[in-house]
């Protein structure tokens, strides 16, 4: 009886120390998870911000850059992708960054026309352009760093175990594009 | 046995390795020195003092806080990475206000940036950062006028950033919260302890037998029927109220002075009063990379 009693508690102090265990490990994955998520959700603001912006500098300029009408229908094609595409999705990034090399294309062509960069409003948005290009690149290198540490802790021994049980899935990096992560610059003595 | 306790030994190594490099990886930021910190050593002493003394000044007067930095170069980093990295270190702006500034200036490079807290996003926007670094510290700089370009771009981001909170002085309304929090745990204290000590029953409890009222005398007191005889109606005795209610106007009337002094001794007691030279710590805003970066 005393034996039976002893073992009794051995096995209810390892059960209740596996059960913290777990229930710790599924709170580390969900507070990782839960942080990734809202650092995407500020990369999202961001980039409705470009969204934004960009139609109103498109609209401008536009008029005087009638030969270049490739690069708006890139622009356009690639918000119509971005919009299509499922939140927290690598598709959702991928569409994201096409637009931007989209808009780099744009500005580099808006170089050959002076007169038309001049303009103050078009320089106030390439401005602003230029702010959210920071911010985006600011929310996604936060985004990264805190994805980086949740698939870490999803991959590694022994969370992996709690992860699979409990269906915790990979968050995709976003990375940038090649050439695009160069944010506009504009100057007003120019 | 034994190979466990070299691996973990080799664990152990490993993991001290990581933190060197750790630390490593942020001694490239620098710590602040103040609200000024001329670490590329390009503006000259007195101007330095008047600088952090009018920045301090700012700070007390609205809680907003700009941080001066001289680097001499952001290399390897860009110059939005850079400010951005070293926002993050130091945190000037209070938690939950995120009211911070940094103007960066990167001599060799002759790069410079406005970094602008998330608080201050809506008063000191992209465009007007721009602005203030093209038009007004750019000819400055071109000229060598590195001391009058500093003030000049200070004041301008001074001005943006007044706007909002500028008259609702936020030590003031520190002071005044915190005196009236005294001012409920005294009155706290004498109604609690009045309550316990009085012969009268609080809150309309049982008095003597005819009078039953918010302060009346309690059973068997010795105040009973003689004080108030046997008179049958409510009887209300206003103890409390009167004490705290003359203690709000002192207490208002306190801070009003002290804020008007700030503004004609700043001069002489600033760099005293807030232990200012040297000894400032940035409260913990946060920055989303907002802001404008130029050249000269």
């Amino acid at each position: 009886m005393k034996y039976f009693l002893i073992t009794l508690g051995i096995i209810v102090v390892i059960g209740l120390m596996i059960f913290s265990w777990i229930a710790g490990s599924y709170n580390t994955l969900v507070t990782l998870r839960n942080e990734g998520q809202t650092q995407q959700a500020q990369i999202e603001t961001q980039l409705q911000r470009r969204f934004d912006l960009v139609p109103n500098l498109v609209a401008t300029v536009k008029g005087g850059m009638l030969q270049e009408q490739v690069v708006f229908k890139a622009i356009a094609d690639a918000r119509t992708r971005y919009a299509g595409a499922k939140s927290g999705t690598p598709d959702k990034l991928e569409a994201a960054s096409e637009y931007q090399s989209a808009i780099a294309r744009l500005l580099v062509i808006m170089e050959n026309y002076p007169q038309l960069r001049s303009l103050d409003t078009v320089q106030d948005l390439m401005v602003q352009l230029e702010g959210t290009e920071n911010r985006i690149s600011v929310a996604r290198q936060r985004y990264n760093e805190s994805v980086r540490d949740y698939n870490h802790a999803r991959q590694t021994f022994p969370t992996n175990i709690i992860a699979g049980m409990f269906n915790f899935e990979v968050l995709p990096l976003f990375e940038s594009v090649g050439g695009a992560e160069k944010a506009p610059k504009v100057d007003f003595n120019k | 046995m034994n190979k466990q306790l070299i691996t973990s030994v080799i664990i152990f190594l490993i993991l001290i390795v990581l933190t060197i490099f750790a630390v490593k990886a942020f001694a490239a930021y620098p710590s602040y020195t103040s609200f000024v910190s001329d670490f590329a050593n390009v503006l000259s002493e007195d101007f330095e003092k008047k600088l952090n003394t009018k920045l301090s000044n700012f700070e007390d007067k609205t809680s907003n806080e700009i941080a001066v930095v001289t680097v001499d170069t952001t290399e390897p980093e860009t110059i939005e990475e850079y400010s951005i990295h070293l926002a993050e270190n130091w945190k000037p702006g209070k938690i939950g206000k995120d009211n911070g500034v940094i103007l960066l200036f990167a001599m060799n490079d002759r790069t410079m940036r406005i970094e602008v807290g998330r608080g201050l996003e809506g008063e000191l926007t992209d465009v007007e950062s721009k602005h203030i670094l093209d038009d007004t510290i750019r000819p400055e700089f071109r000229a060598g006028n590195i001391d009058s370009g500093v003030t000049k771009g200070v004041d301008a981001i001074i001005i943006a950033i007044s706007t909002e909170n500028a008259t609702i002085s936020a030590t003031s309304n520190e002071g005044g919260s915190g005196g009236i929090i005294i001012l409920l745990i005294v009155a706290g204290i004498i109604i609690v302890g009045g309550i316990a000590l009085s012969p009268l029953t609080p809150f309309g409890g049982e008095g003597d037998d005819h009078i039953r009222g918010l302060w009346v005398p309690k059973k068997d007191s010795k105040w009973g029927r003689r004080s108030f005889g046997t008179i049958d109606q409510e009887v209300f005795v206003p103890i409390v109220p009167p004490i705290i209610a003359s203690r709000f106007p002192s207490s208002s009337h306190t801070y009003t002075p002290d804020d008007d002094d700030n503004d004609d001794s700043s001069s002489i007691n600033s760099g005293s009063s807030n232990s200012g030279w040297g000894g400032i710590t940035f409260g913990g805003g946060s920055f989303s990379g907002g802001g404008a970066s130029s050249s000269w």
